[in-house]
């Protein structure tokens, strides 16, 4: 039977531990948080902002059409309704993947909506505003115009890449 | 004897014969008529006597000894005879008996002959059967006809005898002097025809004699030569003519033939001289050939050798073929054990790496499985991916909701993590699996490496014991040969022998033919010179002048 | 495929396709469009005549099983096409008809593709002929008919 007097060790540890938690709710609740897709391309990984992606989606069969661009491959069809779809790899001048499973995010910006292959998503995460560092400058030259920050990971940095001007690049390649 | 001797002694002795034959029948008639004579004569003499006795008396009888005829005495009493003599001449004798009792016959000595006893067949007629004998008879040395009557008494027997007998001289007188006369006059006859014979023989015969002559001239001896060509004169129309004649025809064939041995001589010769030169290759062939044979001979010693020698190393090989046989059917029983083990262990093995391929194949199921679970994750995820984007726009209701998608979000992966392990175990698994796998076929390559090696030995083997199989058997086949060739070998001697007997026979035979070829032309010259003793006029002679050389001795 | 007709969308009539295949993607042009078709006869070709496939785009040199020409009149103006022999011909209600994406409608409008149809087999794309003979510069003038 312990003691009154004795500050039991587990006491301590508790106490740390409360505030440990609240400490991590204040920072929950104060640090603004963005929504961002976490995937792997090519072996790297990149980011877009969860507002920008609308759906995930496995890969399925993309019908070609006439007069498109090598980045855009064909369209598909979600739930009945035909989308478009970007060779991210093609934008970014990433080499052609073999074969695999691959994802397409659905994604908008601005107007335009379009899936975009992928290989995985890896994470649909809350990162913290300061988390998001600016555009590493060694990137490459291609991959450059479309990387607007970057985030550490446990498991690598996370390009975050700027839909807006892929979509444009596509519109007019 | 010449002929005409003979002639004229035939001729003699016909005349003398025809003579005497005729003479003697007329002899026989005249001295059948001089015996008739005789026994007529005899016959009176007798019927004289009988009338002297008669009258003396007519009964006959024997009394006191004596023989009585009447009252007289015959025994003693010679008057009656005397007065036969006397009248007739002759004898007279009167029997008792068979005893002679008064005779007129004197002995040498002049004493009466009587006394002696009558035998014979006078005997026999007069005192056997009571007949009177008729004959002739010695008496004293002067041959005489007798003539018996029997003596009867009144009873009719008889008691003795009456003899007389008359002299044959008297009544052959004539018949003697006619007898001496003739032969006499026979042989005179004969001779004087003897010696005309002789004459007119010689005459006759006197071709004969030319004949003789000129056949003289066939000479018996060497030296002389016989004339073929000489002829008989035939002239004379008679048998010596003809005989002539055929002698010349006979001399002609003779000539034929002699011109024919001689031609045949030539031959002869020839042919022995062929035969001469026949033999003499034979003798030389029959050399070569003794001396191939002799040659083959030595040879087949050797090859009979060579041949044992073979036998007997190829019965060595027999052995050794034999002994490998037996080995390697040993060392291929015994891999085939192994083998056998060695198929077991790798049955075994196989059936270990059937269960470890089966172990992987079920891990790969489970990995399939696994695929399907992670398969599964990763929709579960997707969903909650974008559970979370619309969680982020659905404001705190949606924040429960993101956390609820969180909250799948790490059920998915948990279940990746967990099917990461699964699937670490199973790599791991897999991994271990297939190295044993490659461990198990290592050693099942191990052991399949060691059962075709095994496999290949035993094949090996078997090929060894099949040539050993092989080699035994052309061993026994080289055996059966060589002793094939043995008998052949022998087969060979005993012909070879068979050859030299032949040829020692041919040699034998060589010889003989050599002697016979040099008695024929032995026989040609003796032919020659027979041939050479004719000669029928000279252009025969030539065929007969090439005589034949000697034939040189022949060494056999 | 023959698509049932839904409900109308009001003022709009249904439209009348011609559904023909090319270079393995599923066409649909307005009948009205296609003023005739005709056999073709590869050894007395049209001189003006253009394989569908070429003219919008599609590249692949693909053999025609049965090939016809597409007689596409306006005014006195003829764009002669060959087409595959055509699969069907439809009436569609616009309802289903789907506007193409905006990252790729410029492409496609280039090639008179201005829509599409999506369906179980596949997507089926309109094509507008004239747009297409115009973009491409494929009308010649009736005369040269033969």
């Amino acid at each position: 039977m312990p003691s009154e007097r004795e500050i039991h060790t587990s006491d301590r540890i508790l106490s740390e531990i409360r505030l440990l938690r609240e400490r991590e709710k204040i920072q929950d609740v104060d640090e603004p948080v963005e929504k961002f897709v976490i995937f792997s391309l090519s072996g790297s990984l990149y980011g877009l902002p969860g507002r920008d992606v609308l759906e995930i989606l496995p890969e399925e069969k993309i019908h070609p059409i006439p007069g498109t661009p090598p980045c855009i491959p064909g369209l598909i069809t979600v739930r009945g309704e035909i989308e478009s779809v970007l060779d991210l790899r093609a934008v970014l001048g990433l080499p052609a993947r073999g074969e695999g499973e691959r994802l397409i995010l659905l994604a908008s910006s601005g107007s335009i909506r379009s899936g975009i292959l992928i290989d995985t998503v890896e994470d649909v995460a809350d990162v913290p505003r300061s988390s998001i560092l600016p555009a590493p400058s060694t990137l490459g030259n291609d991959v450059r115009d479309y990387v607007c920050g970057q985030l550490q990971r446990g498991d690598g940095n996370v390009a975050l890449l700027d839909l807006a001007g892929i979509f444009a690049r596509a519109a007019v390649a | 004897m010449k002929i005409r001797t003979k002639f004229t002694l035939l001729n003699i002795a016909l005349v003398t014969a025809a003579i005497a034959i005729t003479t003697a029948f007329s002899l026989m008639q005249i001295h059948r008529d001089a015996v008739d004579q005789a026994r007529a004569v005899q016959e009176s003499h007798l019927r004289a006597f009988w009338e002297l006795l008669k009258d003396k008396g007519t009964t006959f009888a024997v009394r006191d000894g004596k023989l009585h005829a009447g009252d007289y005495v015959v025994n003693g009493n010679y008057e009656l005879p005397d007065k036969v003599k006397e009248l007739f001449g002759g004898a007279a004798t009167i029997f008792m008996g068979e005893r002679r009792v008064s005779t007129n016959v004197l002995t040498p000595d002049g004493a009466r002959a009587v006394g002696t006893v009558l035998d014979g067949p006078p005997r026999d007629a007069l005192f056997r059967d009571g007949k009177p004998y008729r004959g002739e008879a010695v008496i004293l040395g002067v041959p005489y006809f007798t003539a018996y009557d029997p003596i009867r008494n009144a009873g009719g027997e008889v008691i003795g005898a009456l003899f007389v007998g008359v002299k044959k001289g008297d009544f052959y007188a004539g018949y003697e002097r006619l007898k001496r006369g003739s032969i006499f006059i026979a042989l005179l006859v004969g001779g004087v025809f003897g010696l005309i014979s002789i004459l007119l023989v010689g005459r006759l015969l006197s071709p004969l004699k030319a004949m003789v002559e000129k056949l003289r001239r066939i000479p018996d001896d060497e030296s002389r030569v016989t004339d073929l060509g000489m002829r008989l004169d035939e002239g004379s129309m008679d048998e010596i003519g003809l005989v002539a004649g055929e002698f010349n025809a006979l001399l002609e064939k003779m000539r034929q033939i002699i011109a024919q041995v001689a031609d045949a001589t030539g031959e002869i010769n020839s042919f022995a001289g062929t035969i001469s030169t026949a033999v003499h290759h034979q003798a030389s062939f029959t050399s070569q050939l003794s001396s191939s044979v002799s040659e083959i001979s030595s040879t087949m010693e050797e090859f009979t050798s060579t041949a044992t020698e073979i036998a007997r190393h190829s019965q060595e090989v027999v052995d050794i073929a034999d002994t490998t046989h037996h080995n390697t059917r040993e060392g291929a029983a015994q891999v085939e054990t192994l083998t056998a083990k060695m198929g077991e262990i790798s049955r075994d093995n196989q059936i270990a790496i059937q269960e470890i391929v089966e172990l992987g194949r079920k891990s790969k199921e489970i990995t399939k499985i696994m695929g399907i679970i992670n398969t599964i994750a990763n929709q579960t995820k997707l969903i909650a991916f974008n559970a979370a984007l619309e969680a982020a726009s659905a404001g705190e209701a949606g924040r429960r909701f993101g956390v609820v998608a969180q909250e799948i979000r790490r059920l998915a992966d948990n279940v990746f993590e967990s099917t990461g392990e699964i699937e670490g175990r199973i790599t791991e698994i897999l991994d271990t699996v297939n190295r044993l796998v490659v461990a198990s076929e290592k050693s099942s390559g191990g052991i399949r490496d060691g059962l075709d090696y095994s496999t290949q030995t035993s094949g090996l083997l078997r090929e060894l014991v099949s040539g050993a199989e092989s080699t035994t058997e052309a061993a026994r086949q080289i055996s059966f040969s060589t002793q094939q060739q043995q008998t052949a070998s022998s087969q060979v001697v005993i012909a070879l022998r068979d050859i030299e007997e032949g040829v020692r026979f041919s040699s034998t035979s060589i010889q003989q033919t050599s002697e016979i070829s040099r008695n024929l032309t032995v026989m040609a010259v003796e032919l020659r010179k027979l041939v050479r003793r004719f000669t029928w006029g000279d252009e025969n002679r030539a065929s007969v002048t090439d005589y034949p050389a000697e034939p040189a001795a022949e060494a056999p | 495929m023959a698509t049932v007709a839904e409900d109308t969308l009001p003022g709009v009539p249904p439209l009348r396709l011609l559904i023909f295949t090319s270079g393995g993607l599923r066409f649909g042009a307005y009948a009205d469009q296609v003023a005739a078709l005709g056999p073709w006869d590869p050894d007395d070709p049209h001189p003006h005549a253009v394989p569908f496939h070429h003219a919008v785009g599609l590249g692949n040199a693909e053999a025609f099983r049965n090939p016809e020409t597409c007689i596409v009149s306006r005014g006195g103006e003829v764009c002669t096409l060959i087409i595959e022999s055509p699969d069907d011909l439809v009436s569609v209600e616009t309802r289903i008809v789907r506007p193409l994406p905006l990252l790729v409608e410029p492409f496609a409008l280039e090639r008179g593709v201005w829509a599409a149809i999506p369906g179980e087999e596949g997507i089926l794309l309109l094509v507008d002929l004239y747009r297409l003979a115009t973009n491409r510069n494929l009308w010649h003038p009736q005369g040269d008919l033969s």
